[in-house]
Parts: C-alpha cells; sequence; structure tokens
C-alpha cells in the first residue's frame, strides 16, 4: 500500500495545481466574482497546507502515522470534488443570464436581510436548488436554476424558498423546535387513545409512531422552507404552490416522496401560515378555491390523515413564523394582502419583486385572460 | 430543493468536524510519537488539538448517555450503540480518554485506536453519504 499512498498524493499534487490555474483564470474572466475567488482561495490555502502535511507523512514513512496519511488523502479528495463540480464548473459556464439573475438575486438578498450572504454563483441549466453551505461557509452559496426563471411569474417565489435552506442549515433553531413540535403533537396523539380495546391502541400507537416518523429532517426542511417563502413573499407563494402542486399532476395526499411531505400539506401548511387579512383577500378565496377543485378529485388515506393533520400543520407554520421573526429579525414578513386589478395592472418599474408577483397572481386569477400580456410587459420590471 | 442541496448540506458539517477531529489526532498522535517536530506541530497548536478531541469526547458521551434529541453525532451513537461492546463499556473507555487529553504530557499510544476507532465510524458514514451523492 505505500505505493499507492505515494501515487495518491503524486495525484492530488497534480490535481492542486490544477485548481490554483483554473483559481487564478477565473479570477480574470468573473472579476464581478472577487469576494467568491477570495472565499475559495482561502479554502485552497488551507487545503493546500494540508497536502504539504500529506507529503510530509509520505516522507516521514512512518507505519505509525499511515492511516493519518491515508485520512489526510480522503479529506483532500472530498475537498476537491465539490469544489470543483460546482465552483469550478459553475464559473467557467457563466454567461450573460447567470450574471443578470445573480444580480437580482444579490439585491433580493440585501432587501430582505440575508445579509451572511456576501456572493451567490448562479447556474441556470437545472431545476431549483440552492447549495447553501461550503466549508462550513454560508456566504458562497450555489443556485441552480431553469434558464428561464426570470421568464415566469409563477416560478419566482421557488427563489424564496431556496433561501429558506440558506436559512435552515445555519440555525439548528429551526430543525430543533420543528422537531419538538412534531414529537409533542404525536405525544399528545397517544395520550388521548378513548375507550378502545388494547390490539386497537397498540395498532394506533403503531400508526402514530410511523407518522412520526415520516416527519424527517428532509421534510421539516421542505415545510420550513415553503413557510419561509410565504413569510417573505407573502400570498403569491400560495399561488405558485397551487400551480406547482397542479401541473406536477402528482396525488396531492401521497406520501411516497422521502424529500417532501405530500403537496396537499405544503400547500395547506403555507395558507395557513398567512394572516387574516391576507386570507380574508377576494382573490386568495379564489386561489383556495382553485385547489379544492383540483384536490376535489382525490381521497386522503388514513396515513395522510394520521401524519398531516391540520392541527400538526398548523403548529408548525405559527412557530416557523415566530421563530423567523425572533432568530431573523432583519428579514422583514411580507403583511401585505393581494392587491386589487387596477394596481396590478399599472406595476411601475422599481417595484419591489416581491410586490410584482403579487401584482402577478391578482392578474392570473381576476383577469386570466391578460396574464400573456401582462407577464410579457412585467416581467422586464424584474431588477 | 433538490436532494442535493439537501444532502451536500449534510456532508459539509460532516465533512468540517471531520476534518477537525482528523487534524487534531494527527497533532496529538505525532506528539506521542515524538514526530510533533518533524511535522511542523507547535505546543500551542497540540494542546488545541487536545481540546477539540476532548470536547467532542465530551459531546459524544453527552450523546450516548442521554439520547438528546438532536441530529449531530446521531449516526455515530446508533453505530456505537450497535456495536459488540456494552454502552458502559463505551462510556467508561470515554472518560478515560477524556481524563487523558486533559493532561499535560503526551497522549499515552494506548489511548489512540480508541480515538481512531470513533474517527473511522464518522469517516465512514461520510464516505457512504459522499458516495451517494458524488459516485461513479
Amino acid at each position: 500500500m505505500p505505493h499507492y499512498r505515494i501515487a495518491k498524493t503524486a495525484e492530488l499534487d497534480l490535481l492542486f495545481y490544477w485548481l490554483e490555474d483554473q483559481l487564478r483564470q477565473l479570477r480574470q474572466t468573473n472579476p464581478v466574482h472577487n469576494v467568491l475567488l477570495d472565499y475559495l482561495d482561502q479554502q485552497f490555502q488551507k487545503a493546500e497546507r494540508k497536502l504539504a502535511l500529506l507529503q510530509t507523512l509520505i516522507v516521514l514513512n512512518d507505519p505509525s502515522l499511515e492511516k493519518r496519511a491515508d485520512t489526510l488523502a480522503n479529506d483532500l479528495s472530498r475537498y476537491v470534488v465539490p469544489t470543483a463540480n460546482h465552483y469550478i464548473a459553475g464559473l467557467q459556464r457563466q454567461g450573460p443570464q447567470d450574471r443578470r439573475v445573480r444580480d437580482v438575486l444579490l439585491r433580493l438578498s440585501k432587501r430582505l436581510g440575508f445579509d451572511w450572504i456576501e456572493d451567490i454563483l448562479v447556474c441556470l441549466y437545472r431545476d431549483l436548488a440552492l447549495l447553501p453551505e461550503y466549508r462550513g461557509l454560508f456566504a458562497i452559496p450555489v443556485f441552480f436554476g431553469p434558464p428561464h426563471l426570470l421568464e415566469t411569474i409563477l416560478e419566482v417565489p421557488g427563489i424564496y424558498h431556496e433561501f429558506g435552506h440558506s436559512v435552515f442549515a445555519r440555525d439548528d433553531v429551526f430543525l430543533r423546535e420543528m422537531t419538538a413540535i412534531v414529537k409533542r403533537h404525536f405525544t399528545q396523539l397517544k395520550q388521548q387513545p378513548g375507550p378502545i380495546p388494547e390490539a386497537q391502541k397498540v395498532r394506533r400507537e403503531e400508526d402514530l409512531d410511523q407518522a412520526a416518523k415520516s416527519w424527517s429532517s428532509l421534510w421539516l426542511a421542505e415545510i420550513f422552507c415553503d413557510l419561509f417563502s410565504g413569510y417573505v413573499c407573502g400570498p403569491a407563494n400560495i399561488a405558485s404552490m397551487v400551480d406547482m402542486g397542479r401541473s406536477q399532476g402528482r396525488p396531492p395526499f401521497v406520501m411516497a416522496s422521502n424529500s417532501h411531505p405530500p403537496n396537499c400539506a405544503r400547500v395547506l401548511s403555507s395558507y395557513l401560515a398567512l394572516s387574516e387579512q391576507q386570507r380574508r383577500h377576494p382573490t386568495m378565496n379564489k386561489i383556495h378555491v382553485a385547489w379544492h377543485n383540483f384536490i376535489r378529485g382525490f381521497t386522503p388515506g388514513q396515513d395522510y390523515r394520521v401524519c398531516c393533520s391540520e392541527d400538526l400543520l398548523g403548529a408548525l407554520a405559527n412557530a416557523v413564523n415566530a421563530l423567523i421573526a425572533q432568530h431573523l429579525p432583519k428579514v422583514p414578513r411580507y403583511t401585505k394582502p393581494l392587491v386589487d386589478l387596477p394596481t396590478a395592472r399599472n406595476v411601475q418599474a422599481g417595484i419591489p419583486l416581491e410586490d410584482l408577483i403579487n401584482a402577478g397572481v391578482t392578474i392570473l386569477f381576476e383577469a386570466p385572460d391578460e396574464f400573456g400580456a401582462w407577464q410579457q410587459a412585467s416581467r422586464l420590471l424584474i431588477a | 430543493m433538490s436532494l442535493l442541496g439537501f444532502m451536500s448540506v449534510s456532508i459539509d458539517k460532516q465533512q468540517t468536524l471531520l476534518e477537525r477531529l482528523n487534524e487534531a489526532l494527527l497533532m496529538v498522535q505525532s506528539e506521542s510519537l515524538g514526530r510533533a517536530t518533524d511535522l511542523g506541530f507547535t505546543t500551542e497548536q497540540i494542546q488545541a488539538a487536545k481540546e477539540t478531541l476532548r470536547e467532542f469526547v465530551s459531546r459524544l458521551c453527552e450523546k450516548l448517555k442521554e439520547n438528546l434529541d438532536n441530529e449531530e453525532l446521531s449516526a455515530l451513537a446508533a453505530r456505537i450503540r450497535e456495536s459488540q461492546f456494552e454502552i458502559k463499556e463505551w462510556l467508561a473507555e470515554l472518560a478515560r480518554l477524556h481524563e487523558q487529553l486533559a493532561q499535560n504530557g503526551p497522549l499515552p499510544l494506548t489511548a489512540i485506536p480508541t480515538l481512531e476507532g470513533v474517527l473511522s465510524i464518522l469517516d465512514e458514514e461520510l464516505t457512504a453519504a459522499f458516495n451517494r451523492l458524488y459516485s461513479r
């Protein structure tokens, strides 16, 4: 094995030459990403020091330290992969549309108080996703999206959902508190079996345990991000989720996904998180009806009823609103209800993105015939 | 978010922890072997490395004792519970290690395998997650 170790170290040395060269070239071609490149350089220098340590271990050739050499080599390989796959590859392919979306996202981050974000690498070639953390840093997320991201108003709330993942990942208080709510909910249900036979009670408890387990950290992350999106962009979030739920065509009560809660639970929790004033607006009522017309064709199974009760979803919605207000006081809550039709028709340059997408929702549900033309004109206002 | 985003966060957190612990173990073991100067480690660095490991051992003991309701170290604690040794044996071993890391001199070489064992479990977990995300 020492030969393998020597060869692996030599390979890493070559990779590091390549990385250093790429970082230097990318600085020339991506002057706007200087902050991001500074962070990448810092991480490169730290990794380079580890490589030097590995090379010293190889020279020392002390059998007692062989395992340490192997773990160092593994650590360095695991540094190279995400750095190259996401950052180097993303920077190599930056085009004008990536940079335009980056500008929109940076302004949005500033406006909404995401002050931990210093630069964003935008890669428009796949579905929405965010890599919020890189080597313990939250300052330089990679944002993925489809190339038509800013062409359709209803895609935009997905952007806020993705930023929610940055919020969720950098402070474990959200996961901790949401987990506690789920646990408390199912514990209370277990304590209220009523007068039922013992065998039935055992079965009921098993079902409740199973339901509680469904609320994995993945599910909680997704619900959090839906709620976060609603917190910062208000009613438009619901319209976007209803659109997503309907266009996916997935049965809204199906519990088949390990990564996402059923669509109905996602829409309902986001609806419950809106303020009373936002919920009571007549246009919101139309959105609500559109969703109910869709789900009427499906029947929730017992598993859905146990797992995603309105009580639990409401408790999560209220808790997340309160947690965001408490832990992110600089992040403004979007408290406005949907606007009326004349206001929505009359959007002007300089309008914040959150107001623009809410106006779009009014047009979509109140004057659908005008939506195409409105969107054609208003997407130019996205700044 | 896609699974990519969620898993990348989880992997990054595990990796950050493991790299810190691996580096600390290298420093501490090099002192025990009389190799610290060859590798350029200072006394202060080694002392800080011992603190890092001690704090980690302490958090692991708490997790094993109280089955705390947080994600951190959950997979490691579960693997330890599944191992052939009783939890009380693990706890006794970790308590001894915690004590040894608090002392001024080099860590006895006999203490290294326990740390190595724990870190290798973390490494296996991380490798499995990493290969799921970046498999070829």
